[in-house]
């Protein structure tokens, strides 16, 4: 495949070496990417220049080195805080989103109050078992029904007030569906309620401003985005940040420390304690750097097509379930007639193609949606229609052999 | 692990299963899933003493665990139940004629822990703790088996 969308897709698949594999003797078509995407040399490359030219331990001691690397560490927050419209001191580094959905969720719980949780039927299993554990015997937890598979609607979100925090994800790991984040968050926040806004699946496809959504906490993680693994981000609005203590507690994070107590650093080191993770945190630098450098929009306008060229591929297919619509995340979770997702998974990988196939660490929304597991393609900036088709032969395939 | 996994021997009991169904007048079932995949089996089983009369299989499942459900059922029935707690990974996988990778394996597998939770059940009423602790370590799957069985309270006290 030549240009597509103004951009060079040859140019783009050049960057990621992986792709040059093989799988069962196939070339490798990756289209799992709202589990991981895969990195490109420009993300390696920044990883380890940081370890071979500037590794020391940030925030610690100052020796050249260790300025060097706190320097560089706060580049990096600086870069993802301008990636979406925050303020660096509202970056907070976490390991994964699901930590910063942990974080949020006992902050919530222990310090702003919250009695009442509202989730949603959509949430990924982090978005549901981090509020579980906070709420214990504290708090309250409900969950909006899904409708049709369609976003959430505001007029089924009620029954917010000052004691309450309404949690969802800005868009569905499994559906593809984008929430109207900032329309919820508005309705949040005149209701007195916090809102904490899973964005591991928006992040990577849209540009996200998280002042203009109105959100108290906003999570994702790098490694969907073209970064690496191990690190993710914990957006905490800087009118609550200020209020917040530290879920867990260490060095680094202190202003002072006394046998009788501790007075902790400002937001957001007292977030973080211990050493933190510098080389990840340049590496997330970096793919936003690549990110940007193609552009977002001409990112989105490429996930659409492929998005696009798969629906129109299976609806001529016939017998498919969709469930959702995932135009703007690349996602396409479906079934083929009474076939299982894991046989139809396996005729895609055997033909090197990496789909999808379960729950999606999403059982209660398998359960809405009333089957055991779905099939899913997800796209990114490396994909080609070419891959599109051979995902649609596999479909064929297995259709023919096990119907 | 290609697809030659799908042979025609377990096209076969895909597309047509042996004993699928809820077993009326079952002395005991034995409930599995894989939560990784969404495969959800039980079995049924119809005893005559200590010997497995009728076995059925009911759920939803991929063809890999179908199909190894189904074979299963053929394979346990009319078995003493000694003999059939001895059936293993070896002999499953024997009969599906396949060697899966370790993602389908948990599919192949899956029917013969619903199986064995049927027996544990069934041998867990009548027996004492010296037997117990015989099935705990029936075979390499077995020792899991049963601890499974314990945690349902079905084998140990």
């Amino acid at each position: 495949m030549v240009k597509m969308m103004g951009f060079d897709i040859e140019k783009i698949r050049e960057d990621f070496p992986i792709l040059a594999r093989r799988v069962n003797s196939k070339p490798l078509a990756y289209l799992d990417n709202a589990a991981t995407t895969q990195k490109p040399v420009a993300v390696l490359d920044a990883m380890r220049e940081y370890y071979e030219n500037s590794n020391a331990n940030a925030h610690r001691g100052g020796n050249v080195l260790a300025e060097e690397a706190t320097e560089i560490y706060e580049n990096a927050r600086k870069r993802v805080a301008r990636f979406i419209g925050a303020a660096p001191s509202e970056i907070v580094f976490t390991r994964n989103a699901t930590e910063a959905l942990n974080l949020s969720a006992r902050m919530c719980v222990e310090q702003l109050g919250a009695k009442r949780i509202l989730l949603t039927e959509m949430e990924h299993h982090s978005n549901i078992v981090n509020w579980q554990l906070a709420a214990k015997g504290k708090a309250s937890i409900d969950h909006l029904k899904m409708k049709n598979a369609s976003a959430i609607r505001k007029e089924d979100v009620v029954g917010l007030n000052a004691n309450s925090v309404f949690s969802f994800t800005h868009a569905s790991n499994v559906l593809g569906t984008l929430n109207d984040a900032a329309q919820l968050c508005n309705l949040a926040r005149k209701a007195g309620a916090h809102t904490v806004v899973d964005g591991a699946q928006s992040v990577p496809h849209l540009k996200v401003d998280v002042h203009s959504m109105g959100c108290d906490f906003f999570a994702f993680s790098a490694h969907k985005m073209l970064g690496p693994t191990g690190i993710g981000v914990l957006y905490i609005r800087k009118e609550i940040a200020g209020h917040l203590e530290p879920i867990f507690g260490g060095g680094g994070a202190i202003e002072s420390v006394q046998l009788s107590g501790t007075t902790f650093a400002a937001a957001p080191q007292k977030f973080e304690p211990g050493t933190q993770d510098v080389a990840s945190a340049v590496g997330l630098a970096a793919a936003i750097d690549y990110l940007e450098k193609i552009g977002m929009n001409a990112i989105e306008k490429h996930v659409a097509a492929l998005h696009g060229a798969c629906m129109d591929g299976l609806k001529e297919e016939g017998g498919v379930e969709i469930y959702g619509n995932g135009a703007k995340t690349g996602i396409v979770s479906f079934n083929v007639g009474n076939l299982h997702a894991h046989d139809v998974g396996q005729f895609a990988s055997d033909g090197g193609v990496m789909l999808r196939a379960g729950h999606h660490c999403c059982q209660p929304l398998m359960k809405s949606l009333c089957v055991p597991a779905t099939v899913r393609a997800s796209f990114y900036i490396y994909n080609t229609k070419g891959e599109v088709e051979r995902l649609l032969a596999a479909v064929k395939r297995a259709k023919k052999v096990l119907a | 692990m290609n697809e030659d996994m799908y042979r025609e021997n377990i096209l076969d009991h895909y597309k047509k299963p042996h004993h699928q169904g809820k077993l009326r007048g079952a002395s005991c079932s034995g409930h599995a899933t894989n939560p990784f995949c969404g495969d959800d089996i039980t079995f049924y089983l119809k005893m005559d003493g200590n010997n497995v009369e009728e076995a059925w299989f009911d759920g939803h499942a991929c063809a890999i665990c179908t199909a190894s459900a189904s074979m299963l059922t053929d394979e346990v029935k009319g078995k003493a139940a000694a003999k059939a707690r001895a059936i293993g990974k070896e002999r499953v996988l024997a009969l599906l004629g396949v060697s899966p990778g370790p993602t389908r394996l948990k599919c192949a597998l899956l029917p013969l822990k619903a199986f064995k939770l049927a027996l544990y059940s069934h041998l867990g009423k009548k027996m004492g703790g010296k037997e117990e602790q015989e099935i705990g370590e029936a075979d390499e799957g077995g020792a899991e088996e049963a601890e499974k069985g314990s945690a349902n309270g079905k084998v140990n006290k």
